[in-house]
């Protein structure tokens, strides 16, 4: 593709998502798009770290936490607005990032997993039990709404537009990451980050880069959620949640733009579509997940290539068919 | 007190407090009846901080055997005890099956899922990515925990005390009948997998597999039944530690992660791969949380595995016995 396509595909695209809710959408459902929205931040951050770098983070939901706290507290108690909480707040989620970074560089694999496994029960417990900042058990109430001078963002309408902005520059950061020297250095630590190393990588440096990217994105995702929800409690941003986040990053396929998009959009409107399985839906997710990385561990992004040829063939038989009818 | 929270557990002072602190202590000076109680709950602490770390102990040679078997940990393990604390309920409080009997078959029929888990999940992942090995056994953990949600309801069940709330009374000492058992089973244990494993030649069969599975193969080993025995063993030690922990709490949905969780960062402290490094470093876990708890915080004893766990990986990756950590080329 040309760059002048690339760009016609990209504002078709942008329309498309902004005319969209206009058509008679219910307001449930634009809720829903705005959670697949903070999702979709979510797992591009996360892919930073497990899916560019390879190192496994359990601590996604830590930073989506960290974000989302930050931000309320920001606004309730400082009276910031909300448009200074909103980079603020991936700020502090990018110091704990970097925090969680440095082991990376001691340990890998199981043992990565679990000292970030370790890193969100801790977060968890000091959100959950320092009543005196946290709110404690109780939980975070009445954050405020964001406004822009008399307008306020108080319908999920209006919040979808400001969810979509966010999503769009992530996408955007992450195409430009994923094509850039930063880039180019994360893939070869996945590959293998000694020879790296021996090819001059500064495995340090971009490790806790990756990891500071993940939580950065992961904290802008938490103001997102806090002042959509208004509501935050320590125990939402546990170790199943950071699980989900992975779950969606692999079942859409890691270390691409695209898989990320299609897990997190896909895995927030499957129980939708999926209603009449009731109680049993996540048990059969459960068994899915397995049956997927077995099958395609690669992701459902990998059936794009053989979808494309598809419809390549099917174009191409017409044309063919055109022809021998002349 | 019941924390819901996803690895909230609480065995630590609360149950002591439940079954009663020090017996009467009759003595003239509150000086000396405080000295006397302090040492009391010492020892009670010890007993309950040694049954907490013999649980961690089976759970931690479960990761451990696997891990030195296959290079996998798997991060569902604890979910086997959840399975085995509940079917264990079921059959024993519900249909009142009698306890021995009841232990035993909980104990089949998770051997029997261990088996399911080898081919559904090991096998078609054996040379995948470690990242994908992963991502699977989380999509394990959410399958084994909606189960049990749908099959006994996300309502905590009590499992009956055997010993019906008798208490052993050793001069002020109050010590809990069940935790004396679990010390008792898990020695057993120990001393016949350290037999089975040493003593007998499906064990040694076991040791060459897990050493080198080529190897091992060439010698005549039948190397996929000592990966499914190996899968097995893993699965009845999680089964026995889930059944004998059910009694000291609520049985929840939850209950295995927290186990599985402690284990895994029991078996780092010790020397990850190290069989005595794994239990050594139980034991430790065990009483450091018990007395965290007692001494220092208790809503942040869920904490104290983790805490304990990246400071040995800070500061002394290898642990108490095991070898160098080093990131394979």
């Amino acid at each position: 593709m040309g760059r002048r396509t690339r760009c016609a595909v990209a504002v078709g695209v942008v329309t498309l998502l902004a005319v969209f809710p206009l058509l008679g959408v219910g307001p449930y459902y634009i809720r829903l798009l705005n959670l697949a929205g903070i999702y979709v931040i979510l797992t591009l951050g996360l892919n930073f770290c497990v899916g560019m770098a390879g190192q496994i983070s359990y601590a996604q939901a830590s930073f989506f936490g960290i974000g989302a706290y930050a931000s309320a507290l920001l606004t309730l108690k400082a009276g910031v607005s909300f448009w200074a909480a909103l980079p603020l707040s991936a700020l502090v989620a990018l110091v704990f990032g970097v925090l969680l970074g440095l082991p990376s560089l001691k340990v890998g694999r199981y043992y990565l997993a679990i000292v970030t496994i370790g890193f969100s029960e801790i977060v968890r417990l000091v959100l959950l039990n320092w009543k005196e900042v946290t709110y404690g058990a109780e939980g975070v109430k009445n954050i405020p709404v964001p406004t822009i001078g008399a307008f306020t963002l108080n319908t999920d309408l209006r919040y979808y537009y400001l969810v979509l902005t966010i999503v769009l520059f992530a996408v955007f950061v992450s195409i430009r990451i994923v094509h850039s020297r930063i880039g180019r250095a994360l893939h070869a630590i996945r590959m293998s980050d000694l020879a790296a190393e021996v090819m001059g990588v500064n495995t340090r440096y971009y490790k806790i880069l990756a990891f500071a990217l993940s939580a950065f994105f992961g904290g802008l995702a938490g103001s997102l959620i806090a002042h959509y929800d208004t509501y935050l409690h320590a125990n939402s941003f546990n170790f199943m949640e950071s699980a989900k986040i992975l779950c969606m990053l692999f079942i859409g396929g890691s270390g691409s733009i695209e898989g990320p998009i299609i897990g997190a959009v896909g895995l927030t409107l499957l129980p939708e579509w999926l209603r009449f399985l009731k109680d049993y839906y996540m048990a059969i997710y459960g068994v899915g997940v397995v049956l997927l990385m077995s099958v395609m561990p690669s992701g459902i992004r990998s059936l794009i290539p053989q979808l494309a040829r598809f419809v390549q063939r099917l174009f191409t038989n017409k044309q063919r068919a055109v022809r021998s009818e002349h | 007190m019941v924390r819901r929270g996803m690895w909230a557990s609480a065995c630590g002072p609360d149950v002591l407090r439940d079954a009663g602190t020090c017996g009467d202590v009759l003595c003239g000076s509150d000086v000396v009846h405080w000295a006397k109680r302090g040492v009391c709950m010492v020892v009670q602490l010890i007993v309950n901080g040694l049954a907490m770390g013999f649980i961690y102990a089976l759970a931690a040679l479960g990761v451990v055997m696997l891990y030195n078997a296959l290079g996998i940990v798997n991060f569902a393990q604890g979910e086997f005890a959840t399975l085995g604390a509940f079917i264990a309920y079921s059959l024993i409080a519900e249909m009142g099956v009698p306890y021995p009997l009841g232990f035993v078959v909980t104990v089949l029929i998770v051997a029997a899922v261990g088996v399911l888990f080898e081919r559904i999940v090991y096998r078609p992942l054996r040379h995948k990515h470690f990242l994908t090995v992963i991502v699977s056994t989380i999509g394990v953990m959410i399958f084994f925990r909606e189960f049990e949600r749908i099959v006994w309801k996300p309502i905590p069940r009590f499992f009956p005390d055997i010993f019906e709330g008798r208490l052993i009374t050793i001069g002020n000492v109050v010590i809990v009948p069940q935790h004396v058992f679990i010390i008792g089973v898990a020695l057993v244990l120990m001393v016949s997998l350290y037999l089975f494993l040493n003593k007998t030649s499906v064990g040694a069969k076991m040791r060459a597999t897990a050493q080198d599975q080529e190897t091992a193969s060439l010698m005549g080993v039948d190397v996929e039944k000592m990966i499914v025995l190996t899968f097995v063993i893993s699965a009845c030690l999680g089964a026995i530690a889930g059944v004998l922990f059910a009694p000291i709490f609520f049985i929840t949905i939850d209950m295995g992660g927290t186990v599985g969780l402690t284990a895994f960062c029991a078996s780092i402290i010790g020397g990850f791969g190290s069989i005595p490094g794994a239990i050594c470093g139980a034991l430790l876990l065990g009483l450091v949380e018990v007395f965290a708890a007692a001494y220092v915080s208790s809503v942040y004893k869920p904490a104290v595995a983790f805490m304990l766990m990246i400071a040995f990986l800070m500061f002394r990756p290898r642990g108490i016995f095991g070898e160098k950590v080093s990131v394979k080329v």
